[in-house]
């Protein structure tokens, strides 16, 4: 069956007394059109029941990612930019590509800023 | 004015489920009410990584009733207290050297029991109603782990017992005196801003009431709501893990991953809020269900 997308899902903060702040604060989200990028491949991430909790032991947070962040995650491969996956949810959910491209690219904007994934050509070097 | 009845110091050790503490003061009244709610655990020798308590007075000062001292492995901690306060510090201190002495534990502020051989926590702040719950659990036959704490195995994701006597608030008095449970009077102890506490020792209530090592099936966030219908709604997984790496006060000091561990836990459990208003219907509800729930899982295998 084919369901709504949800709205991005914001990354979750572990802390929530700067949860808060988190909101306040501008993430200046980069422009994520066109580029590729990959996961951290130090980061934990558990998979529960389609959903995902990542753990960063550099800043000591935890983020939780709904069914469709964490499928734009997976998709964070290195191989995919974010119109491709956005083409993908558009195939999986009812949503047109120009709504679904705009919270992939806002989506991955979060994870950049986060520092969770970096570009694909920056991905040399990192510890694995 | 009151008299201490100090005496020679002596030292007793307790075998509390899988935290071995020792308690050393000379103040007689004091070792009197600690054997009195923690008699059942009394060992005559030292257990691995025993936490070494000692509680004195202090020298004379103008602070007269806050006199007294409890230290921890010969560190004082907390200092001056008054004498109704020593109890609740020294349960205090215990708490707070668990994770730093016992790391193999994952310390989750959780109630935890066991029924029919599957533990159930209940994580929640101070106020969720856990200490209350327990004991109307402990009145239908559930068997005891900890009030406060749920301790998990890193390596093998069994919860243990820690089973503190039970810390009831004065706000849960009535409910608990409703179940047929004594609140000792006089025996009422100054907790910090929680205001006035009584200890109850689980085996006051029901002689077998502890319970053993179990796996963790069900994950449980209690939240009260004066007269509120009892309510369990299912929540997802990730959600409760979530939710339960906050409560985890021993997360990056672990001896694992905490999150490795909370993952590794949620995955074999069926998760849950929970609305308490009347604390028997509550009881009640989260038992129907736990035991539906089981009846199913064994009809599917």
């Amino acid at each position: 069956m084919r369901t709504e997308i949800a709205p991005p899902t914001p990354l979750r903060r572990a802390d929530a007394d700067r949860r808060e702040s988190e909101e306040k604060r501008d993430l200046s989200m980069p422009s994520v059109a066109g580029a590729r990028y990959v996961r951290r491949g130090d980061l934990i991430e558990h998979e529960l029941d389609g959903e995902c909790l990542i753990y960063d032991a550099l800043t000591a947070n935890t983020h939780r990612l709904n069914e469709t962040a964490f499928s734009i995650w997976k998709a964070c491969d290195g191989a995919h930019d974010a119109r491709a996956i956005a083409e993908d949810l558009t195939e999986r959910y009812d949503v047109a590509l120009e709504a679904a491209s705009d919270n992939v690219e806002r989506f991955i904007g979060q994870l950049v800023a986060l520092g969770l994934v970096v570009a694909a050509h920056e991905s040399e070097g990192l510890p694995a | 004015m009151m008299a201490y009845l100090l005496g020679k110091r002596e030292t007793r050790h307790f075998g509390i489920g899988v935290v071995n503490a020792s308690l050393t003061t000379g103040i007689r009244p004091l070792l009197e009410q600690y054997s009195s709610i923690y008699g059942r655990c009394e060992t005559q020798t030292a257990g691995k990584n025993e936490i070494a308590v000692s509680v004195r007075r202090r020298p004379p000062s103008l602070r007269r009733r806050r006199r007294f001292e409890v230290a921890v492995n010969g560190r004082v901690q907390f200092e001056p207290l008054r004498f109704d306060e020593l109890l609740p510090y020294i349960e205090w201190s215990l708490n707070w050297e668990v994770p730093r002495v016992m790391p193999q534990y994952l310390q989750l502020h959780a109630c935890s029991m066991e029924l029919d051989g599957a533990g159930v926590i209940f994580p929640g702040a101070s106020g969720a109603g856990k200490s209350t719950l327990t004991l109307g659990f402990l009145t239908r036959g559930w068997r005891y782990l900890c009030d406060e704490f749920a301790l998990v195995h890193a390596d093998t994701l069994q919860l243990h017992p820690y089973p503190r006597a039970i810390c009831i608030k004065r706000a849960g008095f009535a409910a608990v005196e409703a179940l047929g449970i004594a609140v000792s009077k006089g025996r009422h102890h100054l907790k910090g801003a929680k205001g006035y506490v009584s200890f109850i020792s689980p085996t006051d209530v029901r002689a077998d009431a502890v319970g053993r090592p179990c796996p963790i099936r069900y994950v449980i966030f209690p939240k009260f709501e004066a007269g509120a219908a009892p309510e369990l709604r299912p929540i997802t997984r990730s959600e409760a893990a979530f939710q339960l790496h906050y409560v985890c006060f021993n997360l990056l000091r672990c001896r694992a991953v905490g999150l490795d561990v909370i993952a590794g836990l949620i995955r074999g459990a069926a998760c849950y809020r929970l609305t308490t208003g009347d604390l028997r219907a509550t009881c009640a509800l989260v038992e129907q269900t736990i035991r539906r729930d089981n009846r199913e899982m064994a009809q599917t295998a």
